[in-house]
């Protein structure tokens, strides 16, 4: 056959040059220049056969697609009619070398298209190197496998990225708590709850402690301060009620002297029966003038007065009092916390009752996160709930007495200017009365004089029977404030000054003698009830102190003190005040510290309520993320359908979850039954993904050890093919690296196996085996005798003709499945130099022409400096004359061994 | 186009995988990963390669009747 490369285009800029004809000369000798595309056309003629030459060639092949461009090829000398091919490497570009050899162009016979498998039917072309030895074979064996199993890997690498992604990424979505976190989470939070509640009661109970021991204190105080002031107060007391006594009776006899000083004139019936009309009244009015100023005296000894203020001073005790009790009221407010909290949080949580239902899930307030309405009002709750139990501390309960003293100030100081008009209205009407007494006696001077000098007489004690009952009262009410006397103080005071204010107010009641009468028997009630004999308030007194001391339970003797021994109760008391006030020292401490607790337990809880909530939202954002419909994930549904199921979740609680927990009808029972179950189903679902992910990798990864391993083992073969490759071996898993070796023994020991290597190397024995470990071959000669030798021994001359011939041998089967065989016999320059040029062409002739090959062609470097001198060195030029090809840089002759001959 | 010589060096790599055992940071299931590997290499050995979503559904099957 004639074969015609023909260069149309060219890619790159240093185009693969190739030789242009090669004639049809049945044993062919072709002799060239190096680089002149010898190989190139061998090597495309076995590519136009469906071979792959560059099978361990990665480089070379990449060159090629790179720089060939478009060639045609033309065949010549089929009966058929002349095949024309187009081959070019731009189409190769991206495509493996498998298909590119299956399909490397367009072709047709005749000028008609044609398939690849009619042209090959017709011929085959192979090549066989005479550089490259058994070891070499056997390496680029290896070395087509390593190139092989590397462009699988990287074929995988951008699949299983892809797959990486999307099964990372369904990981993501699956990678919530397993069922065993969420149930610790669960027994977590119900530990945090109990550890709340414990912590709860342990407040409260160190503060209901504290709030007993300073009751104690407190008490303890009183009944010391008791000890210290109330036997003095007694005693001045006793005085003033004494001095009171006096005054009255001295009233008394001064009131009978001006009634007789007044009727000392004779005076008609109506006159004189007027006269006792005024006189009377005068003296009711004037006991009423007196009970107002006692009133007004008792209130301003009780505002701590020594005389009617101005309007201006009255002003700014009203504002030092308001003043001093806003201080009081904030210093209880910080003083109880808990309280105010309370307070606070129960307006504010009537505000938000006042947002709609329907708007309560707005974000009212942005933490760490936005919080609704809803979830602000239910937080303030349950919080309120928590304050209501806790107790009050002590200094509280001493400061609302505090404030209720001065409310009470207050109000008498806003009460003062009415008391004040009211004495003088009665003073006004004490002058009017005796104004008209004073017509209707028509006394002489000296008469009224005389009555005048009882009038004055009679004021002053009057004026002495008001100072003493007022000091009276006074020391009273200071007993009482000490809480030695029940309601006798300042509550009675009071009741009493408004009894009598109203018994005087009405004007007309003064013309009315019943009503000052009445007025006059309250007057007296009041004072007796008020101001009790000495006795029966030292008894009421001695009874209260004895009450509180039993509510005391300090060292055993303060079981033992009474009221009366007060030089012993001081001592006593002094040493139980300082233990008590140790002891409320302690117990603050000690509930300071319960607080403490209480609110990181609570915190502590909230952390992991909010991790267990957390953990239940992103259970159901994932499930539903997986199920929702036209999502990311529609295309695995399915699947998720199939975990769902196997996790025994029914559509029904599947629809419960999707709703995300919160606010479902599920018990708490059923609510953590499913979460086990979405969670057992996204564990499946991620289980699978990471099965699938580390499946894809191992199989790429599987890939590129099995390359890295060929390379290295051709490395070791055949130095001179192998490179550098994608892959490395690392640390190779022994078990792994026997299967490669038994693997690849089997396979080198296949190819040495082959009937023609056998027949040539090995004594036609049955079976070839290598050990690659060793590369050393062994088999069994004629004689049963166990033969091994190195892999290098079979690299003599002898050798190397054998295994030429072996190869040759391998190709005699071509000749069934085609019409024409040709065959290239290539870097055969080593045989010339050794003289067994001449035997290979005979050998070619005689054994393998006719037989295995239709036409040979034997390709050698240029023998001399140019194509003339070689073809005169070598006795070739008659060849020149029958077909032959002779151009500038290769010729073609025939080299029919007769004619080298 | 898997080349022969790749279709004959593919059991060669499912040995070596599957006597390298599991990876000692990977899934523990032995069983459910020798599946998932037979599923992944006829998904990826395929010139066209199964969509992961039926190579998913593939090996859920297997891990859902193994429980």
């Amino acid at each position: 056959m004639k074969f015609t490369f023909t260069r149309v285009a060219e890619t790159g800029s240093q185009p693969l040059p190739i030789i242009p004809e090669i004639p049809d000369i049945r044993l062919a000798q072709l002799e060239g220049r190096n680089g002149i595309g010898k190989t190139l056309a061998a090597r495309l003629l076995e590519l136009i056969s469906g071979e792959q030459p560059f099978a361990a060639l990665p480089k070379a092949w990449a060159s090629l697609v790179r720089l060939l461009g478009t060639v045609e090829v033309r065949i010549e000398g089929a009966p058929e009619g002349p095949i024309d091919i187009s081959l070019d490497s731009a189409e190769w570009t991206d495509r493996s070398q498998a298909d590119c050899a299956a399909n490397p162009g367009t072709v047709t016979i005749a000028g008609n298209p044609a398939t690849w498998d009619a042209v090959r039917r017709i011929f085959q072309v192979r090549r066989i190197a005479g550089d490259e030895g058994l070891a070499e074979t056997l390496g680029r064996t290896l070395r087509e496998q390593s190139i092989a199993a590397e462009e699988e890997a990287t074929r995988l690498i951008p699949l299983v990225a892809t797959w990486s992604d999307e099964l990372d990424a369904l990981r993501d979505v699956t990678a919530v708590a397993s069922p065993a976190e969420l149930q610790a989470l669960r027994t977590a939070d119900r530990d945090a709850a109990a550890a709340v509640k414990r912590a709860q009661t342990a407040a409260r109970k160190a503060a209901e402690e504290a709030a007993l021991i300073a009751d104690r204190w407190v008490k303890a105080t009183q009944a010391l301060e008791a000890v210290r002031t109330i036997p003095g107060l007694l005693d001045a007391y006793g005085t003033h009620l004494v001095r009171h006594e006096a005054a009255r009776f001295r009233t008394s006899q001064l009131e009978g002297d001006l009634a007789r000083a007044g009727a000392a004139r004779v005076h008609n019936a109506q006159t004189q029966k007027e006269i006792g009309v005024w006189t009377r009244r005068l003296d009711l009015r004037r006991t009423a003038l007196t009970r107002a100023r006692l009133q007004e005296r008792q209130l301003l000894t009780f505002l701590g007065l020594e005389g009617e203020p101005s309007e201006a001073t009255l002003r700014e005790l009203q504002t030092a009092t308001a003043e001093a009790l806003k201080d009081l009221k904030a210093r209880l407010r910080t003083v109880d916390m808990a309280s105010t909290v309370r307070n606070v949080g129960t307006d504010i949580e009537a505000s938000l009752e006042t947002i709609p239902a329907s708007g309560r899930d707005e974000a009212i307030a942005e933490l760490d996160r936005p919080v609704s309405a809803a979830e602000l009002l239910a937080g303030i709750r349950v919080r309120r709930d928590a304050l209501r139990d806790v107790p009050r501390p002590g200094e509280a309960v001493d400061l609302e007495r505090q404030i209720s003293k001065l409310e009470a100030r207050s109000r008498r100081l806003r009460e003062l200017p009415e008391y004040l008009d009211t004495t003088e209205r009665k003073l006004s009407n004490v002058r009017d009365a005796e104004g008209r007494l004073a017509t209707l006696l028509a006394l002489t001077a000296d008469q009224r004089s005389a009555r005048e000098g009882v009038e004055k007489e009679l004021a002053d004690s009057r004026e002495v029977l008001v100072s003493a009952s007022s000091e009276a009262v006074r020391t009273l009410a200071d007993i009482q404030a000490l809480g030695a006397v029940g309601s006798a103080g300042e509550e009675l005071g009071r009741d009493t000054a408004q009894d009598m204010l109203e018994s005087t107010a009405d004007e007309s009641a003064e013309n009315d003698d019943a009503a000052f009468e009445a007025a006059e028997e309250a007057l007296e009630s009041a004072v007796r009830r008020i101001l009790r004999p000495v006795d029966e308030v030292t008894a009421e007194v001695a009874t209260w102190f004895d009450s509180l001391i039993a509510d005391i339970p300090a060292p055993s003797s303060t079981r033992s003190l009474h009221w009366g021994d007060h030089g012993t109760n001081e001592s006593a008391l002094t040493s139980i005040v300082a233990h008590f006030h140790q002891e409320t020292a302690s117990a603050d401490e000690r509930l300071n510290e319960a607080a403490s607790r209480l609110d990181e337990i609570e915190h502590d809880r909230e952390s992991t309520r909010n991790a267990l909530r957390s953990e239940r939202l992103a259970l159901a954002a994932a499930i539903t993320t997986l199920l929702a419909p036209n999502g990311r994930w529609t295309r695995f549904a399915p699947a998720v359908r199939r975990a769902v199921t196997a996790a025994q979740l029914t559509d029904s609680s599947l629809a419960l979850t999707t709703e995300g927990f919160i606010g479902g009808t599920a018990t708490d029972q059923e609510q953590a039954a499913i979460e086990v179950a979405v969670s057992t189903a996204l564990q499946a679902i991620g289980q699978v993904a990471e099965e699938i992910e580390e499946a894809a990798s191992k199989w790429r990864d599987g890939w590129g050890t099995v390359s890295a391993y060929m390379r290295r083992e051709t490395r070791r073969l055949a130095p001179r093919l192998a490179d550098d490759g994608a892959w490395s071996l690392g640390g190779l898993d022994p078990a792994a690296e026997a299967v490669l070796q038994g693997w690849t023994e089997h396979a080198i020991g296949s190819i040495l196996s082959s009937e023609a290597l056998r027949s040539q190397l090995f004594d036609g024995t049955e079976e070839v085996a290598f050990d690659l470990v060793d590369l050393a071959v062994s088999w069994r000669d004629k004689d049963d005798r166990r033969r091994r030798r190195p892999l290098e021994a079979f690299s003599s001359g002898e050798q190397v003709f054998a295994y030429t011939r072996a190869k040759l041998e391998t190709f005699r089967s071509l000749r069934s499945t085609t019409r024409f065989v040709v065959i290239f016999l290539d870097e055969f320059g080593a045989f010339v130099a050794r003289d067994r040029f001449s035997e290979l062409l005979r050998y070619v002739h005689e054994e393998a022409l006719g037989t295995i090959a239709d036409q040979v062609v034997v390709m050698l470097p240029l023998s001399a400096n140019d194509v003339e001198q070689a073809l005169a060195s070598r006795s070739l030029r008659a060849g020149r004359e029958e077909g032959s090809v002779v151009r500038d840089n290769y010729f073609v002759v025939s080299a029919e061994p007769e004619r080298v001959r | 186009m898997q080349s022969e010589t790749t279709a004959r060096l593919a059991p060669l790599v499912a040995q070596v995988i599957e006597v390298e055992g599991p990876s000692t940071d990977g899934p523990d299931d032995s069983s459910l990963a020798a599946k998932a590997l037979g599923h992944v290499r006829t998904a990826l050995s395929n010139p066209s390669p199964t969509d992961l979503a039926d190579v998913f559904a593939a090996v859920m099957d297997d891990a859902t009747r193994d429980r």
